[in-house]
């Protein structure tokens, strides 16, 4: 606590003027009257923020490449289409603080030469949709949206686009697509949306949670907002906890914070009094094994474990409990979730599945093997990364957990240091 | 000679494609010579990956990857499993490496 400030503690929808009280849309005044675009180009590359959606890729850099390439016209895509089991930020934020949203993305417009910006949520979004349409009717009313400025001769304008309720339709090319009116599939990359998104123009497709946070750091200023996190991870993160937690929801937490931290502070422990033997930060990442409760939640504390924080939709294994159904579930997730574009994806993500449930039925064989295998051939395929999202968690948790899951060859894991296994940590 | 399997995919492309009719025929053509299923079984795969060259029917553990199959290719991959020579002219349309994660995959237990 006491670095918060994307979320006041309220749950219900924060209106224009609560909003304004806490001091939204000022920056976003001052900016119009007196700012340039390359100002903010510039606040949002040294704030050092990442993406929120779960791939952390810098929103500087992003925004940058769609501000510096020609054409006639360019479009932001406020990315709500969460739609991660386990993950409940995006949906909690857009359906409680529109309005940081929505001043987000008028920064975005500003700063990289756009006129338009679509909040993209899913169809079944419907206090999310209510949410934001009710913000975008107060924004208008007060002048803030379709009103001329130095930047837009006619205003800008802020469209909500219903995307179908599928996974994929989350990824930015598919955002892409479905605004466009297509099925909401990912395409090819290159080109990238800031080189050629929506209708062939330079596009921005920000994560929601990260435009929040652009209008906080507007707010408080790039110096304070570079003092909350970590050297290379900077400001507050969502993290979603599950109902295995005496306080289940939403948590905002600075980056910096462990994992006993969350779990213990924010999530008050798991109800069951259970302890902790690996973490999955979120469905997409690799697990972490329960010893490190004490590494600080960062990107650059996590890549090093070969994992991440993802988009903060955190799931535990306890001590005791069998890791084999949530592999398995995790698996038809992802081969239920493909979209059939790319032949690879089909295939391994059958393959993957194939494998786990074999494993749950008690065929034993050499799965380490066949799951190197299966990481070497996706390398580099398909147009997203949906394979690769799904070796990260299964892969991962079958090396973690091998000597769970029968009898492979190739020498034991050995246990971490303490007796009797893996050190749980009591929450 | 231990039993041989042919694996008819039935991916979404392959489907498309009328896989479901043609592993019948298939299954048909080959009872008729091996009504017991002693020597040869047919079975459907969930997706082999070679999408874009469906129909795939893979021959196991002879390794054999036909793609791009018809009806009308079934009589010469009978002959072929009845003992003649492979059908050169349905090999090797997909890339080495799905063949190869193809056959680590049939050659597992899973």
């Amino acid at each position: 606590m006491g670095t918060d400030y994307l979320l006041t503690g309220r749950s219900d929808r924060e209106n224009l003027e609560a909003y304004r009280g806490r001091g939204g849309y000022e920056a976003l005044e001052r900016a119009l009257a007196e700012a340039s675009a390359e100002d903010l180009l510039r606040t949002v590359e040294r704030s050092g923020l990442r993406g929120r959606g779960g791939a952390g890729f810098p929103a500087g850099r992003k925004w940058r490449l769609a501000a510096e390439t020609q054409a006639p016209r360019r479009f932001v895509i406020a990315n709500g289409g969460e739609h991660e089991p386990g993950s409940g930020k995006d949906r909690f934020l857009v359906a409680v603080h529109p309005h940081a949203v929505l001043e987000g993305a008028l920064f975005a417009c500003i700063a990289t030469g756009a006129d338009t910006a679509y909040v993209y949520l899913i169809e079944d979004m419907r206090p999310q949709i209510e949410a934001v349409e009710a913000a975008i009717g107060e924004a208008r009313e007060a002048g803030l949206l379709e009103t001329a400025n130095r930047f837009a001769p006619k205003g800008f304008r802020i469209l909500v686009h219903l995307a179908p309720p599928t996974y994929v339709a989350g990824e930015e090319t598919a955002a892409i697509d479905a605004i466009e009116g297509g099925p909401g599939k990912p395409r090819s990359k290159p080109p990238l949306p800031g080189q050629a998104g929506l209708f062939g123009m330079p596009t921005t497709v920000s994560n929601v949670e990260t435009l929040a946070h652009v209008a906080a750091l507007m707010r408080m200023g790039v110096e304070a907002f570079r003092g909350i996190g970590t050297e290379e991870s900077k400001g507050t993160m969502l993290f979603t906890l599950d109902e295995s937690f005496v306080r289940p929801g939403i948590h905002e937490r600075p980056f910096g914070t462990t994992w006993r931290e969350l779990f213990d502070e924010a999530g008050g422990g798991l109800k069951d009094g259970g302890r902790v033997r690996a973490i999955l930060p979120s469905q997409s990442s690799a697990w972490i094994d329960g010893s490190q409760l004490d590494t600080p939640i960062a990107y650059e504390t996590l890549g090093p474990l070969g994992s991440g924080p993802g988009c903060g939709g955190v799931r535990v294994l306890r001590e005791g409990e069998d890791p084999l159904p949530i592999l398995v579930e995790i698996a038809r997730f992802f081969h239920g979730s493909q979209c059939g574009q790319c032949p690879p994806c089909n295939m391994v993500t059958t393959q993957i599945r194939m494998v786990l449930e074999g494993l749950a039925r008690g065929v034993r064989g050499d799965f380490l093997t066949a799951f190197d295998r299966l990481e070497a051939f996706a390398a580099g395929k398909g147009r997203c990364s949906l394979m690769r999202m799904d070796l990260a968690p299964t892969a991962g948790g079958v090396r973690l957990f091998r000597n769970d899951l029968g009898s492979p060859p190739g020498p034991e894991i050995p246990e971490t240091p303490a007796e009797g296994g893996t050190p749980g940590v009591s929450l | 000679m231990s039993t041989r399997l042919v694996y008819v995919c039935e991916g979404g492309d392959c489907t498309e494609k009328g896989s479901v009719e043609l592993f019948e025929r298939l299954r048909n053509m080959l009872h008729e010579w091996d009504p017991e299923e002693r020597r040869i079984r047919v079975r459907k795969y969930p997706c082999f990956g070679g999408c874009e060259f469906g129909i795939n029917i893979t021959i196991w553990p002879d390794r054999i990857f036909y793609s791009k199959v018809g009806v009308e290719d079934l009589p010469d991959i009978v002959a072929h499993i009845r003992g003649g020579e492979p059908v050169k002219r349905l090999t090797g349309a997909v890339r080495p490496d799905v063949e190869d994660i193809i056959w680590q995959m049939l050659d597992s237990p899973w």
